[in-house]
């Protein structure tokens, strides 16, 4: 079973930020990593896409 | 290593006053106009991270190094462009970048946790005019075994664009 992000959700505006926020609650889930694994896609070469701000929310 | 910031755990969801279509087509999405979902969002605030506290990072990337990741570190790289936080932020140079990674004891601060909720920050810039972004991430814990889940921005093939 892999552990979930719970009401994963984002705000999507073109050529602006989205915010992406959930909440881990899988019980075999103690400490984990962190990876990113993005893609831009093939059709979008000349794009950029930027990830910031790993963030707690209170 | 400074201690983790505290913070209670509770859901939440972040909505858009804007509408969004999209397609599940990776390869025929131009076509997927026609069959798009359409979503409305009619709940939220139209500055949704605007009133997010500003403590609890774990990454920012203001430290302007990779040195704490291992995996594909040749295929991202520090920028100074489209900062949401500070003047740095993480950006993909290859269009389909195998993932980096850090576990504990990697370097950064503070590590995920069961009951933890997180939000980052995307940006896509200078898309193609048609005005359709391919937005090829999804967000999931995934598990490399037992002992190893990590927080994955994984790929995935939605596009989406403003309606």
């Amino acid at each position: 079973m892999n552990p979930t992000l719970a009401d994963q959700s984002t705000d999507d505006t073109l050529a602006g930020y989205s915010t992406v926020i959930g909440t881990i609650e899988d019980d075999e889930f103690n400490t984990g990593g962190i990876a990113w694994d993005t893609s831009k896609g093939a059709s979008q070469t000349s794009a950029d896409f930027h990830i910031d701000d790993l963030h707690l929310v209170q | 290593m400074p201690d983790p910031p505290s913070f209670t755990t509770k859901r939440r969801s972040i909505a858009s006053d804007g509408t969004l279509s999209w397609g599940d087509s990776e390869t025929s999405w131009r076509d997927s106009v026609a069959q798009s979902d359409r979503v409305s969002f009619d709940t939220g605030n139209p500055r949704p991270f605007g009133d997010v506290p500003d403590d609890g990072s774990i990454e920012s990337f203001e430290r302007d190094t990779l040195q704490y990741y291992s995996g594909a570190l040749d295929q991202y790289s520090i920028s100074t462009n489209w900062s949401h936080t500070g003047t740095r932020s993480l950006k993909t140079t290859a269009n389909t970048p195998s993932p980096i990674w850090s576990f504990p004891s990697d370097g950064l601060g503070y590590y995920p946790q069961r009951g933890d909720t997180l939000r980052y920050v995307n940006v896509f810039r200078n898309m193609n005019a048609d005005g359709w972004q391919a937005l090829r991430f999804t967000h999931v814990f995934e598990a490399l075994d037992k002992d190893n889940y990590y927080l994955f921005t994984r790929r995935e093939s939605r596009r989406l664009r403003r309606a």
